[in-house]
Order: structure tokens, then sequence, then C-alpha cells
């Protein structure tokens, strides 16, 4: 039975991990709406996206935990699932020998430590320590910044030989600090899952920590039985998580990810899911005192308190020009509350207009998209970034919404403009403007100038990505901290005329 | 071309065009050659038809597309609205030129842009896209530089070297086929300016004298057959739009091999609507004293088809 359960338990994650990576890695952009959905299975998106709309989802996973254990980390996150992947691969360059595991000691104060610093950070309203920390975002940002320009790179060497079937895909959304994040995560938990297994997710994973807390309450959960044990030490070997503690007959629960895979390899049928809501006495963990607990809590919370004090002051540019957030943030600071960088965001948008912050947003949003208009500008017909978001840090709009959704506003600086220094003509921010908040106004020897209606704006950026002013764009757009709604462009009444001559 | 060549063609064309292969006409007596014309204006149809007796005026496609050769069409497809918003060229017309050229004996037509919204969404929000495949052409890729190469323009002002689309370059036959639009830069952009759309680098266009670079390119190659597609125009605020008050359905079509005498055409037909002076979008201008074409109409024969 149990060796059923774990090959289900293998397919399920498999077919959670393949269309969350596509959605991620498909260059094609064709693929990623079929699986978006799936990106609010996860915790943290469902958490922070609670209020808008994924309480559900939610619930339904701290049930599954409280009935099953930590499912979610098996199956559902694809931190998880990439790890076990690497475990396996990594097992077989490993002797017999060294790959057995062996019982590890919990490491509680750094575990629930880091769980409860990133809590009370989330409670006083900032999502940066999860960015950091959390497994689905950190997946997203490792599939984004390592896996898609990879097989970017593939697809155009491909794209090169068989040039009229295959089209080549541009990277515009490069940045080094996001390449280095993403490698960084990725040598991280290669490197540790190939060493020692699940130990990311038992040491350093806040949500791992959180719903490790609350598996200790499950209803289901593996244990051993010692009338049948006779201490072979198999489920011991097996066991990635380093929680089965075979010579004193006992699993850590909270760090049990539930991949079934003692009760496969056990010949005696000694270890397995137990019904535990009836055995009130926990096979006494060494139990850390509920008063310390609660005072480094406190100390904790008060910790978090100090740097959510500090963090304003890390705001390098709080006021940057350039921070300028996507359409569907409502402002800096609520992208800044919801948004953990996944950057599911970033893979969707076909215009890759976005990319990943350094210093724009300040420190603490750093890796969290912002506009970037040098290499393109925002599509007025589309709403893609704010339809994938799972956290809710960009709220869904609408094309009409999106379309009066005033994310900056352009300035003009006539001396970098070429009309004014060469006297010829251009209006290339006028080609692009979609609202016409820049428009073409007499100037001189029947010259026309760029003149901007910031009530129109929308902050696209189509007039600063095209502008070839010198020795600096002419027309620039500045982020708004607070999102403002736009006047609809205004319609110049025109009378539908019946021409029937051909005018020559 | 040569003279012998160009007059078979045409005849052969045009009576395919005309009497629409009807074996009995070709066998019974030889086919009269219709005198064609140097720039043919028609109005009040629907996109095909007027295509369809736009190009036999000019003498059928058979004229400017032999058996075997390669055809591109360069419609504009800048921007990613649909078509009732004119900002790109009808889809109807684009594949009805499409099926004309494989009709022809076209070994391949394509179609392509240098769009300035994604690339992807403009030829699929434009209609393009589906209605070219349909009709049996295919769509090119020309949103990255490495599908542009580095020509020298000696004629050129401003304008000395551009990349240019490899289509551009290695197809046999290029069709220029612009929509009619005001345009806040060039004021106007017809089939000069819808050149812009075959090379990468604009921004240098923008910033080295625009309506001399429009200019300057037109003197390095033109297209077979300019086809200015008329059917909606945009009057103003062009060339992007802002709705559909933007946009005015005279129903026409505007066909010749001259690109400055089909812009000449199509900036005097478009001044009855919005007035507009074809000084002011001097790239025209620009292109005649640069021997690309002629602005004076009077010394054309004009075919004027009303449907």
């Amino acid at each position: 039975m149990y060796k059923i359960l774990r090959r289900l338990r293998i397919i399920i994650a498999l077919l959670v991990l393949i269309p969350i990576t596509l959605v991620f890695v498909d260059i094609s952009g064709e693929t990623a709406v079929l699986f978006q959905g799936l990106l609010r299975w996860q915790f943290t998106p469902a958490l922070l996206g609670a209020t808008a709309g994924t309480l559900g989802i939610l619930l339904l996973i701290i049930l599954l935990t409280l009935l099953f254990g930590r499912i979610y980390c098996s199956v559902l996150c694809p931190a998880g699932v990439f790890q076990d992947v690497v475990t396996t691969v990594a097992n077989l360059f490993k002797s017999k020998k060294t790959r057995r595991y062996r019982y590890a000691k919990p490491h509680r104060w750094l575990r629930y430590g880091i769980m409860a610093l990133t809590a009370a950070l989330m409670i006083l309203g900032s999502a940066t320590l999860l960015l950091h920390l959390d497994p689905y975002s950190n997946y997203g940002r490792m599939a984004e910044n390592v896996f898609r320009p990879s097989v970017t790179g593939i697809n155009n060497f491909g794209a090169s030989l068989f040039s009229t079937t295959f089209y080549r895909v541009s990277y515009k959304t490069f940045t080094y600090g996001s390449i280095i994040g993403g490698m960084a995560f990725f040598v991280l938990i290669t490197v540790l899952s190939a060493w020692r297994g699940r130990l990311y997710c038992n040491t350093i994973c806040p949500v791992g920590s959180l719903l490790g807390l609350a598996s200790k309450y499950s209803l289901f959960r593996i244990g051993i039985d010692k009338e049948r044990c006779t201490h072979c030490r198999m489920c011991e070997i097996s066991c990635k998580a380093q929680c089965v503690n075979a010579k004193e007959e006992q699993v850590d629960t909270s760090r049990c990810v539930q991949c079934y895979n003692c009760t496969t390899v056990c010949k005696f049928n000694a270890i397995g899911i137990r019904y535990s809501y009836a055995r009130k006495k926990q096979p006494a963990l060494p139990d850390p005192s509920k008063r310390r607990i609660f005072i480094a809590s406190a100390g904790l919370l008060g910790a978090a308190a100090l740097a959510k004090l500090v963090i304003p002051k890390l705001r390098l540019s709080a006021r940057n020009p350039k921070a300028i957030a996507p359409p569907g943030a409502q402002s800096l600071e609520r992208l800044k509350q919801y948004c953990t960088a996944c950057h599911a965001c970033i893979a969707k948008c076909p215009s890759q207009v976005l990319r990943p912050a350094l210093g724009e947003h300040g420190l603490d949003g750093i890796m969290m998209p912002v506009m970037d208009y040098d290499n393109s500008y925002c599509n007025y017909e589309c709403t893609e970034c704010s339809s994938i978001c799972p956290n809710g840090a960009l709220l869904p709009l609408t094309v009409a919404q999106k379309k009066t959704t005033q994310i900056g506003k352009a300035t003009f600086k006539p001396g970098n403009c070429i009309v004014v220094i060469d006297g010829t003509d251009c209006g290339a921010c006028d080609e692009h403007c979609p609202t016409k908040a820049v428009h073409m106004v007499p100037y001189r020897d029947g010259l026309l100038v760029p003149e901007v209606d910031t009530s129109l704006c929308i902050g696209c950026g189509g007039c600063e990505y095209i502008c070839p002013g010198r020795p600096g764009k002419a027309i620039f757009i500045q982020g708004n901290a607070e999102h403002q709604i736009a006047q609809l462009p205004q319609r110049e009444q025109q009378e539908e005329k019946n021409v029937t001559d051909f005018g020559f | 071309m040569k003279r012998r060549n160009f007059l078979k063609t045409l005849a052969l064309g045009g009576a395919a065009g005309v009497v629409q292969l009807r074996p009995e006409s070709l066998l019974g007596k030889p086919a009269k050659a219709p005198a064609t014309a140097d720039l043919v204006a028609v109005m009040g149809g629907e996109p095909v038809p007027l295509y369809r007796k736009g190009i036999a005026a000019m003498g059928g496609i058979g004229r400017f597309v032999k058996k075997g050769q390669r055809v591109v069409v360069k419609p504009n497809i800048g921007w990613d609205r649909k078509p009732e918003l004119a900002a790109d060229t009808n889809p109807e017309l684009v594949a009805a030129i499409v099926k004309d050229c494989l009709a022809a004996g076209a070994s391949e037509v394509a179609v392509f842009d240098h769009t300035c919204d994604d690339w992807k969404q403009c030829y699929k929000t434009s209609g393009i896209e589906d209605a070219v495949k349909a009709a049996g052409g295919k769509m090119l890729f020309a949103h990255e530089e490495k599908y542009y190469r580095e020509v020298s323009i000696p004629q050129g002002k401003r304008l000395k070297k551009a990349k240019v689309h490899e289509a551009i370059l290695d197809y046999d036959v290029w069709l220029n086929v612009p929509v009619l639009k005001n345009h806040g830069g060039a004021k106007m952009t017809i089939a000069m300016k819808n050149n812009m759309g075959v090379v990468w680098d604009r921004r240098f266009w923008h910033s080295n004298d625009l309506q001399q670079c429009i200019a300057d390119f037109s003197t390095y190659k033109k297209p077979a057959l300019n086809i200015v597609d008329a059917y909606r125009i945009m009057t103003q605020n062009g060339p992007q739009g802002t709705s559909l008050n933007d946009v005015q359905t005279p129903k026409a079509l505007f066909l010749a091999i001259d690109p400055v005498a089909v812009d000449t055409a199509s900036v005097n037909f478009f001044n009855q609507y919005k007035t507009m002076s074809i000084n002011d979008a001097s790239h025209i201008k620009l292109g005649e004293e640069m021997k690309v074409g002629t602005t004076k109409l009077d010394t054309l024969k004009i075919e004027r088809i009303r449907l």
C-alpha cells in the first residue's frame, strides 16, 4: 500500500512541478495561461492573497496539514520537489554507503527563530524577509533567472540553424543582480539537498517550519510500532528529512514531509501512518519549555519592530523616480507588503518591460518587479502581469481599468529634444503614445514639438523608450508612489465624412 | 525587366485579370494588352473587390510576380490594434494579395513588419497573421536584430547605411502595402514612410532628420509595387490612434509603382478629410528631389475607378 502511496506522491509532485516550471520557462508564453492557476496553490501566495480570493486555498492547505502532515512540502512546493529530484539524481552518483541518511537533531532555535522573525515582519507590513526565504518565490526566481535564460539560449541557437521555423526570443529582463540571486539559490538548494536531503526545508524555510508546527497536531502521521521494530534502521537510512530516530523508535513529525520512503522500505510493517488523535501523550520530544519560547518570541517581535524602524532608513531611494511599480500594484507601499518577487509577472510580460528591481524600490524592494523603459514599454492593451500575480500584489485589472491606471507621468525636457536641438521633425514619442497625453503642437518653421498632458498619461513609457534625444532622453516617466487614475483620452468628435471625389 | 517580357506578361496578366482566364477568349483572338495606368485609384467597395479592380488596371499581378518567384509583402502591422482602428493594413487586402501572388505562380509569399508594439500581439490582433496563413502565405520574424543585414545607401544624404530585413534583400519581389494614416512625426505615413518597418534602427531616423531619412531610404530600393490601403484611414491621432473616432471609412485603394506619386495622390485624397499639405509631409517632396518619383500627377496616366 505504501508503495502505491509513494508512487502517487511522486506522480502528483511531478504533475505540479513541471507545469509550474513551464509557467516560468516557456519562452513562447503560450502554456503559461494554462498553468498559472497552480501558482495560487502555493502557501505564501495563498497567505498573502487571502484577502484577494485565495483564503479557501490557504485553509485547504492548513486542513491538509492538520489531517496528514506536510503533504504540501512533498507534493505542491516546487522547491521541495525540485530538491527531491536533485536528491534522486545525486544518489545515482553516491555509493551505497554515502547514500544513507542518519537521524539529525533538529535546529529548533534556528528554525522557529527564522519563522518568527519572518512572521513578525509580515505582521508589521513588510514581506522583505519572506521574499528571500519563501520556497515558492525562490523557485520562481531560480526558474526565471537561471532556467529561462538557458532555455532562451538553446532556443536562439536552434533558431540560428532553422531560422524560418524557430524564432529568436529576446531577453530584455536581464540584470546581474537577479541572475546572481537565482544562481545562489540554485547552488544552495542543490548542494544542501544533494548532501542532506530536506535540510533547507527543515532549518531555513519559514513555510516548512510553520507547517511543521501545524503537523505536530496532525490526525494521521508516521509512527513506529515498537512491537514489530527490529531496529534495522532501514527507515532512518531512507529518511531524507533525517527525522526518523530508529534507535529511540521516534519520528519528529514537525520535520516529516510525508514522502513515505521509510514506510516503503520497512520489511516488518513497523513504520507507517498512525491515527494519532487519541494518543494524547506525544512520544516525548525534548520539549522546549513554553516560557522560553514565549520570551524568545517577545524578543523576536522586538527585534522585528526594530528592523521595521530601520528598514525605512534602508530605502535608499524611497523617492527614486525610476521606482515604477507595475499596474495593479496600486502603490509602492502595497507592492512591498504583498510581493515576494516570484517573478511570475516578469516571466509573463510579453513586452519584457518588467525586470527585477535592484536599487529602484529601495533595499526592501530588491528583486520586486520594476518597469524599465530602456528596452521596452508597457503594451496599452495588455494586463498579463496583473492576471498572473498569485499573491494579489498586483490586483487583476480589466483592459479598461488598465488604460486609466496611471503608474507614472511623462516629463518633457526640451533641451534634449531633436526637434529643438536639430530643427528637424521627429515625433517618435507622440507616435508611441496610446492616449495622446503626448501630442505634437506647433513649434516653429512648420515643425511640431511634443507637449504632455499629464492628466491623460498612464506612464506606459512608450515615449521614453523610443525617444532618440541627446544627450539623454527628452521625455521620461517618473513613477507615482501611489498610482492614480488618468483621464480617458479626449474624444475629438469627428463627423463621418462622405467623400466621393479622389481629390486629384 | 526586358521590355519584351514586360509586354508579354502585361498582355497575359492583363488578360487573365480582366477576362479571368476564359479559355475561348485566350484562344480565339490574340489578347489585347489593356493600356496600363501609372496610377490607379479605386473607390467604393470592399477590400477584395477594390484590390481586384485595382490590380487589373495595373496590368494584373503577373506584371510584377513571375512564376517561381519569392514574394515579400510588407504591410503596416506596427500596432497591437484591431483592424477597425485602421492602425494597421487591412487583413483582407493582405490576404487577397497573398492569394493573387500564389495564383500567379509565386513559389512563396511571406509577410512581415518590424512592429512597434510586441510583434506576436501585433501579428495576431491585426488579423494579418491569421489571414495570411489562411491564404497560404507565411509570416516572417522581424523582431530581433539578427534578422537584418547592413546595406549602404549611396544616394542617402543623412541615412548612409541601414540594417535591412533579410527578406527585402533576398526575396525576388517586394510589395509595399501601407495603410493611409496621419502621423505625429512625419505628418503622413503612406508608402515611403512604411519602409521604416523594413529597417532595424528607427531611432536613428528620428534623430537624424526623419523626413530626409525617409527620402534617403527610398533611393536605396523601390518596391515592385505600392498598394495603399485606404479602406479605413486614420485622420487624426496617428499613427496609433485612440479610438474609432480617429477613423474614416472611404473604401478606397491606390496603386502605383512610383512611391512619390502614390503618396502624393494619397495626401490629396486625405486632404478632403483633414487639411494636409504635401509640403508638410516633406519626405514626399524630398523624394521627388532625389529622383525617386514625381509629385506632378498631371504628367501621369491615372485611372480612376468607382465601384
